[in-house]
């Protein structure tokens, strides 16, 4: 039970502090932003709270199926406020968010990326606390769950605002992608759980390098969204929202910019 | 690599003929009418003291299958698949729905998350 | 702003917490993987026990209840068995180990064959019971990494703060420097990485210093030396109005240049003789109120000339500071508030007092200060904007003075819109003086 609740909370928590950590790191110019996230991880550990004691009633919406409907269209909602925050930050565009908007997408993203996460997490600790025998194991469990993923999220954000200006980024972009991505190709293998999108080809099977339950599996699956038999609407799903973030995020104008500079110096 | 081509050969394929993208929403149609028309068999799993009852189902190959899970013990249980690629929570004392398939031939374990040590169990696929 | 103090703590315990409880882990695995190998190199002991118990009648039952059950298989029938097991097979009868669930439980199962006996022993043990004692065992060496994790957070905490104290006090030294303190900075407990600031820093503190020093006494040799001349003049001035018309339009310039210039000299004096250990020698209690009072009534005559009403509202407040500073101070005010407020305008003083502060008010009904000029009206020299401005006697120093006393006193000046329809209000708030401080 201690591996298996280390590998449970780990999950969860990674992929919430992932986001976080790029959130805190993006928003650093704007000092009420903090605020603004921790409001967020608040609201989200109520909505953890309230998803799982109602996920009940809620898995019986749409003939049985409302937890993937309901997951997944969080998940997809997260795909595009991330994609959002790439567009509006681009460094390289002309300012065109205001602060308020900012101040809305930030708390609602990480309270929508906790909701999802920690309603599972509440379950198991409630589950597992009235099995008296696996108190200890779960308890000291997910006590190194949580370590290790608020140290994981801590080093990225320190990685991040380590970097120089230009670097800091691109690679910021780029992990917005990957949150994205992983978010858009969850919530499509939700929805074919549920059967609303049909079942589609297996992309490829790497379950002989590297299975899906191993413990560098699963956190692979929260850092990049790591499949070993991803379906081939899973890949599509992934590869053109990871894209879309990316040209919202590092397409710039820069060509523009300078040829007008230019002519202004003549 | 070879989806990135054929992605790009489609490219060429709308540039030569504009009527194609009417074929795609045809064709889109056709998938989403699919599911309402084809009625998967249906297979019941019922989780009692953290087990699967019963550990080993048998589903024919290349066939949807619809799970009903009862899960009839007081405390939640995640049902969990690597090789099936399903997750999903069955709080205590109710019943859910998992589709699956449709699969080649082969085995697939399951396990419950939330009690992986006794919870195990595995679908067969016969041809 | 990152701060160095939650960078060095943060990354620190993060980079222990991941080091550590990924051995932790390691450490977890191996040792179940040890435990899995020893019970089941002790089920396979077990096996070959009951395969060497004696089987006197064809089905023995023997009673048994606990974590163990078993099959004992002869010539493809169960031959024994204890009460626990299932009547089904607890294994397939091919050598080797695996799980079964019965009785509500999940096993772990073996099938021994014993070659001597020819017979199959099929064996199951409850896996969670095995798991658990494994577990707990396993558990008791990990826990203690895990409780001396926030006693290593508050350790770090602490070296941290003690590797950043000299940096610390370097700062607090800062913080707590007057603008006009111009004393090097101590070189107390210091560490190579501070050596250079701190040097630095005191260099330039020295050079300001002599710099200020000298330029403070250049302006008041030259204004002492001027004083002389412009009296001179002044008696020449008035020589010369005996032998001239009154009305000689020259003559009128010449007195007023030379009455310009003397305003000057007198202003700059009063600028460099306020320094801080002159006000805090002659430093006491005095009343605000009182002192405003009395120099609305030595000023009278300049509202008067221009037909201004003044009126002084509000409380005796008691404040600390040197009486020829504040007269100073409420003097240049006054006269400020009276040069450019036009004829009949109004001016207003409220003192009064606020928590623990005393603020003084002065508006005027005059043009007002536009947002953008606000800061610039303390700059030495200079003086409205309008052309209109240039006709007002004055030189510039008098706001200039009055934030060099106020910031000898300690007290802050701030200009926004007065009550009246146009003009401007000049806000300062004193420290109150408390009871204790007129000993």
């Amino acid at each position: 039970m201690f591996l298996n609740s280390i590998t449970l909370v780990l999950q969860e928590i990674l992929e919430a502090a992932l986001l976080i950590s790029v959130l805190l790191a993006l928003t650093q110019s704007f000092p009420k932003m903090k605020r603004w996230i921790i409001l967020g991880i608040f609201l989200g550990v109520v909505g953890a709270y309230l998803f799982g004691a109602y996920i009940g009633s809620i898995s019986e919406w749409f003939d049985y199926v409302g937890q993937e409907i309901v997951s997944a269209s969080m998940q997809l909602s997260i795909s595009v406020l991330v994609a959002l925050i790439a567009f509006l930050l681009n460094p390289a565009r002309a300012r065109v968010y205001s602060t308020v908007m900012l101040s809305t997408i930030c708390p609602v993203l990480v309270m929508l990326s906790i909701t999802r996460e920690g309603a599972e997490i509440f379950l198991y600790l409630q589950g597992n606390m009235t099995n008296s025998v696996y108190t200890r194991s779960v308890l000291a469990g997910s006590a190194i769950g949580t370590g290790i993923g608020i140290s994981i999220g801590v080093v990225l954000f320190y990685l991040l605002t380590g970097l120089s200006s230009k670097s800091y980024w691109v690679v910021s972009t780029v992990v917005l992608a990957l949150i994205g991505g992983n978010m858009a190709a969850q919530a499509i293998l939700l929805l074919t759980q549920a059967d609303w999108i049909t079942y589609s080809a297996q992309l490829w099977d790497s379950s002989a390098v590297l299975t899906e339950q191993s413990l560098t599996g699963r956190l692979l699956y929260s850092l990049v969204g790591y499949e070993a038999t991803p379906s081939i609407v899973q890949g599509v799903g992934y590869l053109s929202v990871a894209l879309l973030i990316l040209i919202c995020g590092l397409t710039t104008k820069i060509k523009y910019i300078e040829k007008r500079r230019q002519r202004h110096a003549q | 690599m070879p989806l990135l081509l054929t992605l790009v050969k489609q490219k060429r394929l709308m540039q030569v003929n504009r009527r194609v993208p009417q074929t795609y929403w045809m064709l889109l149609l056709l998938t989403v009418c699919e599911f309402s028309l084809a009625r998967p068999p249906l297979i019941e799993i019922e989780i009692k003291d953290h087990l699967f009852y019963p550990a080993v189902v048998e589903i024919p190959a290349n066939t949807k299958v619809k799970l009903l899970v009862k899960n009839l013990d007081p405390t939640a249980e995640e049902f969990e698949s690597y090789e099936l690629n399903r997750e999903k929570v069955i709080v205590g004392n109710s019943i859910s729905v998992i589709f699956i398939g449709p699969l080649p031939p082969g085995e697939y374990p399951f396990f419950g998350e939330f009690f992986p040590k006794t919870a195990q169990g595995k679908v067969i696929v016969k041809e | 702003m990152r701060s160095i103090r939650t960078f060095l703590i943060l990354t620190v315990i993060a980079t222990l917490i991941l080091f550590n409880f990924i051995a932790a882990i390691q450490g977890y695995r191996s040792s179940m993987a040890e435990a899995e190998q020893l019970f089941d190199q002790q089920m396979f002991n077990t096996a070959m026990l009951i395969a060497n118990l004696p089987l006197e009648q064809n089905t023995t039952d023997f009673s048994h209840s606990g974590d163990i059950a078993f099959q004992i298989w002869k010539d493809g029938k169960i031959a024994a068995s204890s009460s626990n097991a299932p009547v089904s097979a607890i294994a397939e009868l091919t050598p080797g180990y695996g799980y079964i669930n019965f009785s509500g439980y999940r096993w772990r199962a073996l099938a021994y064959f014993d070659l001597r006996q020819n017979l199959w022993v099929t064996l199951a043990e409850r896996s969670d019971i095995r798991y658990l004692l494994a577990e707990n065992v396993i558990l008791e060496s990990v826990i203690p990494l895990l409780i001396g994790i926030p006693l290593v957070g508050l350790l770090i905490w602490l070296i941290v703060n003690q590797g950043l104290m000299p940096l610390t006090q370097l700062s607090k030294q800062l913080r707590e420097k007057k603008a006009e303190d111009l004393t090097p900075l101590s070189e107390m407990e210091l560490r190579p990485e501070l050596v250079q600031i701190t040097r630095s820093v005191n260099s330039l503190i020295e050079r300001l210093r002599s710099t200020l020093e000298r330029e403070k006494r250049f302006t008041a040799d030259a204004a002492h030396e001027m004083r002389t001349p412009i009296s001179a003049l002044k008696v020449q001035l008035h020589n010369i109005a005996e032998e001239v018309p009154a009305d000689s339009q020259s003559l009128i310039q010449l007195r007023a240049g030379v009455e310009r210039m003397q305003h000057l000299v007198e202003q700059l004096l009063v600028l460099y003789r306020s320094t801080p250990e002159q006000l805090a020698e002659n430093s006491r209690l005095l009343d605000l109120y009182t002192l405003a009072q009395d120099v609305m009534a030595e000023q009278y005559y300049l509202f008067e000339s221009k037909n201004q009403s003044i009126e002084l509202v509000g409380d005796h407040c008691t404040i600390n500071g040197n009486d020829i500073a504040l007269t100073t101070l409420l003097k240049n005010l006054l006269s400020n508030a009276s040069k450019y407020t036009p004829e009949s305008g109004q001016i207003k003083i409220s003192v009064k007092k606020q928590q623990q502060r005393v603020r003084l008010t002065v508006e005027d009904s005059g043009p007002g200060v536009p947002e953008a000029l606000r800061n610039r009206i303390f700059d030495r020299f200079y003086r409205g904007a309008h052309q209109s401005d240039r006709n007002i006697l004055g030189c510039g120093l008098g706001l200039t003075i009055v934030q060099h006393i106020l910031v000898l006193l300690g007290a802050t000046i701030t200009v926004s819109n007065s009550r009246f329809p146009t003009g401007s209000a000049f806000i300062i708030d004193f420290s109150e003086a408390k009871k204790a401080d007129a000993s």
